[in-house]
């Protein structure tokens, strides 16, 4: 059925990746230099495998789904908050690291127009890589997650502003299409009007009445999900816009609904997976030949990105009354390249602009960049505490205002020697109350919202098959976890789940054949609910004189 | 891009449909698929034969199809009704294939294209009918292990059909080098799946990005090896499944895989869809006949192999009803014999729509009501020709595993109990015992009339469906009938109809509590 061309390359890339895994995290790596390695490993250093249709569309649907995700994490309050921010610091940083890479450019021997497009690659941070870490981290909604983000979307507007002069421009002596460039940015900013303006009523007044009906039914919920974020990408291509944006909005827009967790969790595997291939694929583009000539280059640019870039945004930030921890962790978050300095390479290249050298000299400080900045996001915190405890961060306009201060609070850290109950069907409900009844902190946990409802205590929508949605309940810090669930597969996999951090767990038995398998997996107690009846009949029978 | 936010809105607007009209999405999505050829909205990626971007992608969805029900191949899911499963399983398979060959070739079509519809006709949905199960609760009970053993045993029999029809041209030779290699190819995931993968996951405890990653990369290594094998790679996504199928592994994937799943599923099926074009009226007319050769075939067959191995004529015939349809599985044989040459797209077209008609009788065949009619049609079914009358007696309706709890005090006080059970074994033990029993459906007028309902001390419903109390009740007048439910709701009916509910979920919340009382470790707040 077919060739396997694509999944031969896509299995050699997954295959490899896999392996890598094991060893980098042996080294402590973070994914994302992994797979990096990887890509330049098996692409260029091996040759195993060559960019084609397949894995490029795979690539693209990783960063959808990666924007996506971002803005079902971020309501538009929480983007508010940071948006003057934002706006301030975005603009600031983009002209200053361009101006300065301008000059650190020329300083290295380039001319006019490849200093510019050096200057310009050094400029822009990858929402790719920065979404990613946080998000692993599960600190994308902390304040400094937040500027960062509003400081790369602000970048992304520059980008789709510079690939339409791009767009306007031909190679050579005819110079700059000023009519094709003006028309462009016009329809672009039009676009970009009309996608937030439908996006943000769609989100008002079309989209929480069908989605309220679909969220109960999770397969339905993702898939119109995922319809509306590629229709909103699609309507992006049609204006020219970044696919990124389309997806971003599409997001946000869903952001406000209260399936918005749940729905994160059932996207978030498929983001993974399509995004660790975007990754892979990142390093078989990477062209290592000559590049050993150009290396004095890529590492004073390299330098430049990631010191330089910090020291801006520490500079800004301080300026807009951020205390020092906010600015240094924004800063060290966007201490990379971004993908679309390749992108911008290429077409320039395209247009003759410049030479093979320079996408050559930009992919490399990108691969430099990214590597080490994964590191500096991954140990932000450790390096922090490390540079202020040597005397460096210590300036006094980094102060800061106290309501500008950083709170990094973790998902699943506000639950503890609570009780976790799972499945709200009569058993599930009635344990609620009487836990609840009883004084005991209770967590109700359930696929479905209308099985919440009326619930006292705290409320968790989603599937305990993801570890995730067990993390957010706290699971390794409960005092008990119930299961009134009628599901055979899932009760086993909590039981097993709940032996692996050492909590106790009382799991209800519908059939008896499951008790050989739940007494395996040492479940503490077993709600036989059959045997439950047959005794509280019994009851019944002596009550009404059947029985003595 | 654009073609994803074409299959996939299709795909929304597909599984709202489905929601909607209570329908399994399968048959939906290939429809909505066949509007999009219907209005002209046909993508030129999409075609037989296409290897680029899009196929591709359709392709990963394919093997991810596969791969998801290798997964659920684990035996312990039907527990010990292991014997009935292969007997129901090979019969059925065996006899349904042969009827669908037939009819095949009384239709005009040549032989290898019959076998390719007998086989596809003779494969149930695991997708449809498992959803059917999870939402009517009913895995537990017996029909549910078998139906599940059968359907799993039907993937591995279409997937083994699939690896000898794709070498069929080479002859004997070839065909049986072909099931080799496949044995091969098991017994290496046999190997990977006791052996290996477990001990890696557990040695280096991937997170669950990693283990997603790791996931695939399984799946697509043994869709390499199945292609170095030369095996189709379809057999290499179902071993590669295979490998996850234990558990607890099974568990710790199901959830990182089944975003993805939905995700390809929902393009798979509206690309099929697509494929399929707009049939004409004599193709549908073909795929009527077929359908009718599916839903008169199997729950006859089904039901008299399940009896004789074991189970009540009521899960024999439920568990018929359930089998009668075509599978995904089918859609996949027919597309590899479309690709090969062997089947002509107009067969293909008879099959998947037979599929989609198939599916959508699903939930109406699957009905309580419907195993209700058929059940006095049952022609061997035993019942009970016993004159004796009985009055002022105990009456227990359905025994079950716990009702000897309810029988033994009853005895001991000497009240006189009558039992009416379905299940030939309880009968059995309770003739051993000498208790008066009524082999029958305890939910039939006749049954209750004989087992004397109107005229007992009480009457004592252990039911599995509430609906089937209800109708005691309704039969009963009198008498106090007492009746265990589950929920809460369901109590509810009970005691608006006149009977005495025992609500389970509330016994089983008291025995918790004094559990959690009198268990010191757990003892903290309140």
């Amino acid at each position: 059925m077919g060739d396997i061309g694509f999944l031969q390359g896509l299995g050699i890339i997954t295959i490899s990746a896999a392996v890598m895994v094991v060893i980098g995290r042996a080294l402590k790596m973070p994914a994302i230099v992994v797979y990096l390695l990887c890509g330049i490993l098996i692409g260029p250093g091996l040759g195993w495998v060559g960019i084609e249709e397949g894995l490029e569309l795979v690539s693209e649907t990783g960063i959808a789904l990666l924007l996506f995700l971002v803005g079902l994490e971020l309501s538009i309050t929480k983007i508010r908050d940071v948006g003057k921010v934002a706006v301030l610091a975005g603009f600031a940083q983009v002209f200053a690291s361009s101006g300065l890479g301008f000059i650190l450019a020329k300083f290295m021997g380039f001319d006019l127009a490849e200093a510019i497009f050096l200057a310009i690659a050094l400029t822009f941070s990858s929402t790719v890589v920065v979404v990613k870490l946080l998000e692993d981290k599960g600190e994308l909604e902390s304040l400094y997650g937040r500027i960062a983000l509003g400081v790369l979307l602000v970048q992304d507007v520059v980008v789709i502003v510079l690939l339409t002069f791009l767009a306007g421009m031909s190679g050579g002596e005819e110079g700059l299409d000023l009519r094709a460039v003006g028309s462009g940015l016009l329809k672009a900013f039009a676009g970009m009007a009309v996608l937030l303006v439908g996006a943000m009523a769609a989100s008002k007044f079309v989209l929480p009445k069908p989605f309220k009906w679909a969220a109960r039914s999770p397969e339905v919920l993702l898939i119109w999900a995922l319809s509306w974020c590629f229709l909103m990408v699609f309507g992006a291509h049609a204006f020219h816009l970044s696919l990124e944006v389309g997806a971003f909005l599409a997001g946000m827009s869903l952001a406000q609904l209260p399936y918005n967790e749940n729905l994160r969790r059932r996207v978030h595997p498929l983001m993974n997976f399509f995004v660790a291939v975007f990754f892979v694929t990142l390093g078989i583009r990477i062209d290592l030949g000559g590049a050993s000539e150009h290396l004095g280059a890529v590492a004073g640019f390299s330098g430049f990105v990631l010191l330089g870039k910090p020291l801006l945004f520490l500079l800004i930030l301080g300026w807009l009354g951020y205390g020092r921890k906010t600015a240094f962790l924004t800063g060290a978050t966007l201490a990379q390249t971004s993908e679309f300095s390749f992108i911008l390479a290429g077409l320039a290249m395209g247009k003759g602009l410049i030479g093979g050298e320079i996408l050559l000299v930009s992919a490399l400080v990108g691969v430099v960049t990214i590597g080490i900045s994964a590191y500096m996001i991954n140990y932000n915190h450790g390096l922090y505490a490390l540079l202020l405890r040597k005397g460096f961060l210590k300036w006094k306009f980094l102060n800061g205002k106290p309501e500008l201060t950083e709170q990094i609070v973790h998902a699943g850290d506000h639950f503890e020697g609570h009780v976790i109950v799972v499945g709200m069907n009569s058993l599930g409900r009635e344990l609620v109350k009487r836990l609840h009844a009883k004084g005991e902190k209770v967590l109700a946990v359930d696929t479905d919202h209308q099985k919440l409802e009326g619930l006292p205590g705290s409320l968790l929508l989603g599937s305990v098959g993801y570890l995730s949605v067990l993390e957010e309940a706290g699971f390794s810090k409960a005092k008990l976890i119930v299961s009134a669930l009628q599901i055979e597969e899932t009760n086993d996999l909590l039981a097993y789940r709940a032996k692996s951090v050492g909590v106790p767990c009382a799991i209800h038995v519908i059939d008896l054949s499951v008790v050989e398998n739940l007494l395996d997996l040492d479940a503490d107690y077993l709600m036989v609910s059959k045997a439950d009846g047959v005794k509280a009949q019994l009851r019944k029978l002596r009550e009404m004189g059947v029985l003595e | 891009m654009n073609l994803f936010a074409l299959l996939l809105v299709t795909a929304a607007v597909a599984y709202g449909l489905a929601r909607y009209f209570r329908l399994p999405p399968v048959p939906v999505l290939i429809g909505m698929g066949m509007s999009l050829s219907l209005m002209g909205l046909v993508p030129d990626e999409i075609q037989i034969g296409g290897g680029e971007g899009a196929m591709d992608m359709l392709e990963l969805g394919l093997v991810f199809l596969v791969f998801s029900s290798g997964v659920e191949l684990n035996p312990q899911r039907f527990g010990k009704f292991v014997t009935a499963v292969v007997w129901v399983a090979g019969i059925q398979f065996a006899l349904a294939m042969g009827a669908g060959f037939i009819c095949a070739k009384l239709m005009g079509m040549g032989t290898l294209e019959a076998v390719y519809m007998g086989g596809g006709l003779a494969a149930s949905s695991t997708l449809v009918v498992l959803r059917h199960l999870q939402t009517r609760k009913a895995m537990f009970e017996p029909y549910g292990r078998v139906v599940t053993g059968v359907l799993l045993l039907q993937d591995v029999a279409l997937v083994l059909l699939i690896v000898l029809l794709s070498r069929v041209e080479g002859g004997g030779w070839e065909i049986g080098g072909g099931l080799l290699r496949a044995l091969l190819l098991g017994g290496v995931a046999w190997i990977a799946q006791r052996f290996v993968v477990p001990k890696l996951v557990f040695r280096f405890k991937p997170d669950e990005e990693n283990l997603l990653l790791w996931l695939v990369a399984v799946l697509l290594g043994f869709v390499g090896v199945a292609s170095w094998l030369e095996l189709p790679m379809i057999a290499g996504a179902f071993a590669g499944g295979f490998v996850f199928s234990a558990f607890p592994l099974n568990g710790l994937v199901r959830g990182q895989l089944s975003s993805l799943v939905d995700f390809f599923h929902a393009m798979f099926f509206v690309a099929l869809g697509t494929l399929l074009g707009v049939p004409d009226l004599g193709l549908w007319a073909q795929a009527a006949v077929y359908s009718l050769v599916v839903i008169l075939v199997t729950p006859p067959l089904v039901a008299l192999v399940a009896e004789w191995r074991g189970l009540n004529a009521r899960a024999g015939i439920e568990t018929g009803l359930l089998l009668a349809q075509t599978s995904e599985y089918s859609l996949l044989l027919g597309l590899s014999g479309l690709v090969l040459g062997h089947m002509s797209e107009d067969t293909f077209s008879v099959l998947a729509l037979t599929t989609i008609m198939t599916m959508v009788m699903t939930p109406i065949l699957g009905r309580e009501g419907v195993a209700n009619f058929l059940l006095p049609f049952h022609p061997f079914r035993k019942r009970d020709k016993t004159s004796e009358s009985y009055r002022d007696h105990v009456l227990i309706l359905g025994l079950g595993s716990a009702g000897m709890w309810t029988v033994k005090p009853l005895l001991a006080r000497g009240e006189k109990v009558v039992v009416v059970d379905d299940d030939a074994a309880v009968c059995r033990a309770l003739a051993k015992k000498n208790i008066p029993f009524i082999r029958g459906d305890g939910a039939e007028e006749n049954v209750l009339e004989k087992a004397g309902a109107r005229d007992a001390k009480i009457v004592i419903a252990s039911m599995r469906r509430v609906n089937d109390a209800l109708t005691v009740l309704r039969h009963v007048q009198g008498a106090p009938v007492i009746a265990r439910v589950f929920e809460q709701e369901d109590a509810v009916k009970i005691e608006a109809a006149g009977g005495i509910p025992i609500v389970n979920s509330q016994a089983t919340a008291d025995t918790f509590m004094e559990w959690l009382d009198a268990n010191d470790r757990l003892k903290g707040n309140g």
